[in-house]
């Protein structure tokens, strides 16, 4: 099975290479049958690379440990469900994977194209191949799966890191790499609209909906990862602004300006230079997130071992570079654009301002980032840029992005007066003022958490409204009721009501995270029987107990958990040692309520005392971060979907549907 | 116009004065321990702040948090408990960058950034209006329709 992994890998590799030769000649010597033959040999390449990673996890399931990479990254007691992500735990497999969804992103693009965008699609494909070969030159030559160990077979692995056996790291990398990955897709159309010179807009609607669909992945990924981090490394926190994390944020935030800015190009036909070199951002990017991840560059917890393969990326990334800038300066003239802005107060201006505050962030994390490196290139000194950094620069600038998530949708394309700018923000402006000089008042006080809530009921409220505002037309005219009228509203204009939704996610993330500005966290030695208070718990040590299985043994505190003299929890916070890896890990343990999450890790016993300790935190608000993310999936969901006109409705409540929709757009 | 431009300028405003918030010091010893304990980082590779550290059987947090502790015990200043810090371990101690010398860069590159950003955005916006043709006035047929929407609107509010 080993051989034949490695022989198939070595097979998609002819093919890949094969794809982007024949398909770049085909194109450019106007030879279709050549062309067509690439894309075939691009199909070909999605089976070949499965049919490696099943050679690859076959050899995991059956404890192959002649296979350098299972013996490194798996063990005989691992449970079954546990050797799936055994796949991504390390460099070879994970770029194995990597490999395997770009074939399978390429396999379904060059399906779906096939029909909508003929002549698009063989120079995307070709786009596509030259990543693919990319990644299954590193298969082959840089990081093999399929290596054996050069003497004999271990009786047993080193098992799978301690940290990856969580059901969250089962599903956070492959939705990762489905984000990062996806935007090879809108980068390969946009590229190859770009040198083809493709005539109209149609190739930004594909551009559009592909990153739509990476930047739902990469949401999902980004959140499991929090998810994660909250529950498993044990620290009381979700994000740390770890070098890995930025390098999954950067591609999200590029990803979001241009599925903010494109509507400017299908409005006015305004951006089409900056719309691409977004869309080629947002890929360099995810690529860049790649490198820095595996190079060993950065130390991370979440860093692939240091190795050499950093030089191959490096190689790539400025390959990329060269080839994006020499399309975009061949053909900048195509994307000239005649539109021009009206007014400073207008919906454009808006995006420009949204934009503007997500490249600021961009560059903000990114220097953030790279500034270790630079110190100790410049200096010889690295000078370290934690947390602190982050959250002091980009809190504010975050703050000011949530402003404009509710200025935004309201202002009118083209021009905006001063009344209708009056009538739609001075009842929420004057909520979200309330609101703040309330909570200072009543003496929360914290001026970050306090503005982002009074922002976040600004906000709330003209989503709200714009939302009532539609319905009403619909249901007066249709005569239905109001409840009824709403999901149709949602149905007519899916992108414009899915994006509304996906604000409201972010509005309730943004609450989530204000919350920790209220943040407690108490650490105590706790006796059977002794006491501790945090907020509004008392928190008892009821007893210990200890288990022991082939793949760990772990000791668990016993702790009741009382409200106002109510018991109300009992929370089991453990440590683990896995035998195999022989590594010690918490297991945290959670109360969640609508109002705050109580988070127990009990932290070993104190070493001069034999005592256990308790570390306690008391996070504020914390459900409504995860709550938050499953509304912004949502709404993504929606606005994926197809409009419709007419869901299900009668002659008359079309044209209500119509007559709102033109009320709407003079609003 | 004048409403655009006072638009752009409280715009500014509401980012400076954000980014000035939140500047307040601690004295207590306690306090000064929980401030400049999160400043450094644990030197055992967790990438954690020393008071923040939660490696399990962590050789370094420790002995770091006695030293903090020591130091401002002897009424050593902030500036000189970091210095100590320094001496021992480098530049790689601090949380953040220090705000002179080099580590200023890192904290003045994200704003000089978006000072630049900011001007070229307002530059386009302002020659995208003075290039702008006056808005072509609407025949009697456009009027009548807008006028008819409008108090449909009114009506629904």
């Amino acid at each position: 099975m080993q051989s034949f992994g490695a022989f198939v890998l070595l097979l998609a590799l002819v093919a890949a290479a094969y794809g982007l030769l024949a398909g770049g000649l085909g194109i450019w010597l106007r030879r279709p049958r050549l062309l067509a033959s690439g894309l075939r040999a691009d199909l070909a390449t999605f089976p070949l690379v499965t049919a490696a990673v099943i050679s690859l996890w076959g050899l995991i399931l059956r404890n192959d440990f002649a296979v350098a990479y299972v013996a490194e990254h798996s063990n005989r007691a691992l449970p079954f469900y546990y050797k799936l992500p055994v796949l991504w735990s390390g460099q070879e497999g994970s770029l194995l994977f990597w490999s395997w969804i770009l074939s399978g992103y390429a396999f379904i693009a060059s399906l779906t194209s096939a029909r909508r965008h003929p002549h698009l699609r063989g120079l995307a494909m070709t786009v596509l191949a030259g990543v693919q070969v990319f990644f299954l030159l590193l298969n082959n030559f840089a990081a093999r799966p399929f290596a054996t160990i050069p003497v004999a077979a271990p009786a047993d692995g080193n098992g799978l890191n301690p940290l990856l056996q969580y059901a969250e790291m089962i599903f956070h990398p492959p939705m990762l790499y489905l984000g990062y990955i996806g935007f090879s897709v809108p980068f390969a159309f946009a590229l190859a609209a770009l040198i083809r010179r493709y005539p109209g807009d149609r190739w930004i609607h594909v551009t559009r909906r592909w990153t739509m669909i990476a930047w739902l992945f990469l949401s999902i990924g980004i959140v499991l990862g929090g998810l994660w981090a909250y529950t498993v490394l044990g620290w009381g926190g979700y994000w740390a602004w770890d070098p890995v994390e930025n390098a999954s944020f950067m591609p999200w935030l590029m990803g979001t300006a241009f599925l903010h800015s494109v509507m400017m190009q299908e409005k006015r036909g305004m951006l089409k230079k900056w719309n691409v070199w977004l869309i080629f951002g947002a890929f360099l990017l995810s690529i860049f997130g790649d490198f820095i991840t595996r190079s060993g560059l950065i130390e991370s917890v979440h860093a692939f071992a240091q190795s050499s393969i950093g030089n191959w990326f490096i190689v790539f990334l400025a390959l990329l570079v060269a080839v994006c800038g020499f399309a975009f300066w061949r053909n900048r003239d195509f994307l000239d654009s005649p539109a021009r802005l009206e007014s400073t107060l207008a919906r454009e201006s808006g995006f420009l301002f949204n934009n503007f505050i997500f490249l600021v962030l961009v560059f903000a994390i990114l220097w953030g980032t790279m500034f270790p490196v630079l110190s100790e290139w410049i200096q010889g000194q690295k000078i370290t840029v934690g947390r602190a950094f982050f959250d002091r620069i980009n809190v504010p600038v975050f703050l000011f992005l949530l402003l404009l998530t509710g200025v935004g949708p309201v202002l009118a394309w083209r021009r905006t007066s001063a009344a209708s700018l009056r009538r739609n923000f001075l009842w929420p402006g004057a909520a979200g003022a309330g609101l703040f000089l309330g909570l200072w008042l009543a003496g929360i006080r914290n001026p970050y958490s306090d503005i982002a809530f009074a922002l976040g009921l600004f906000v709330t409220i003209i989503i709200i409204s714009e939302f009532l505002r539609g319905a009403r037309v619909l249901a007066r005219r249709g005569g239905i009721s109001l409840a009824r009228a709403l999901p149709q509203l949602v149905m007519r204009n899916t992108r414009r009501y899915g994006g509304y939704i996906v604000h409201l996610g972010i509005v309730l993330l943004f609450i989530g995270i204000a919350g920790s500005g209220f943040n407690q966290s108490l650490q105590a030695a706790m006796p059977y029987q002794a006491h501790m208070r945090i907020g509004p718990y008392t928190l008892i040590s009821e007893s210990y107990t200890e288990n022991d299985n082939p793949n760990y043994s772990s000791r668990s505190m016993i702790v009741q958990v009382d409200q106002g003299g109510q018991k109300v929890a009992t929370l089991y916070p453990a440590r683990r040692f896995y035998k195999a890896s022989r590594q010690t890990q918490s297991m945290v343990a959670i109360h969640t309520t609508a109002l705050n999450d109580l988070y127990l890790v009990y932290g070993g016993r104190d070493p001069q005392t034999g005592q256990p300790i308790l570390h306690a935190y008391l996070n504020p608000l914390m459900i409504w971060i995860w709550v938050g993310a499953i509304v912004l999936v949502l709404g993504t969901l929606i606005a994926l979907m197809p409009s419709r006109m007419n869901p299900g409705a009668g002659p008359a409540l079309t044209a209500a549907a119509q007559s709102a929709e033109a009320v709407e757009a003079h609003s | 116009m004048r409403l655009a431009r006072a638009c752009n300028w409280l715009g500014l405003l509401a980012l400076l004065a954000a980014a000035s918030l939140g500047l307040r010091g601690d004295a207590t010893p306690a306090a000064r321990y929980q401030t400049l304990g999160h400043k450094l980082i644990c030197m055992c590779g967790c990438q954690q702040t020393v008071l923040a550290c939660n490696t399990p059987h962590c050789s370094w947090r420790g002995q770091m948090k006695a030293e903090l502790k020591s130091d401002i015990g002897k009424g050593l200043s902030d500036s000189l408990v970091e210095q100590e810090f320094i001496q021992q371990w480098g530049t790689l101690v601090l949380a953040v960058p220090h705000q002179h010398g080099f580590g200023l860069l890192a904290w003045v590159m994200p704003w000089l950034a978006a000072l630049a950003g900011l001007s070229l955005l307002v530059w386009y916006l302002r020659r995208g209006a003075r290039q702008a043709p006056a808005p072509a006035p609407l025949s009697e047929a456009e009027l009548e329709r807008v006028r008819r929407e409008v108090a449909e609107q009114e009506k629904d509010r």
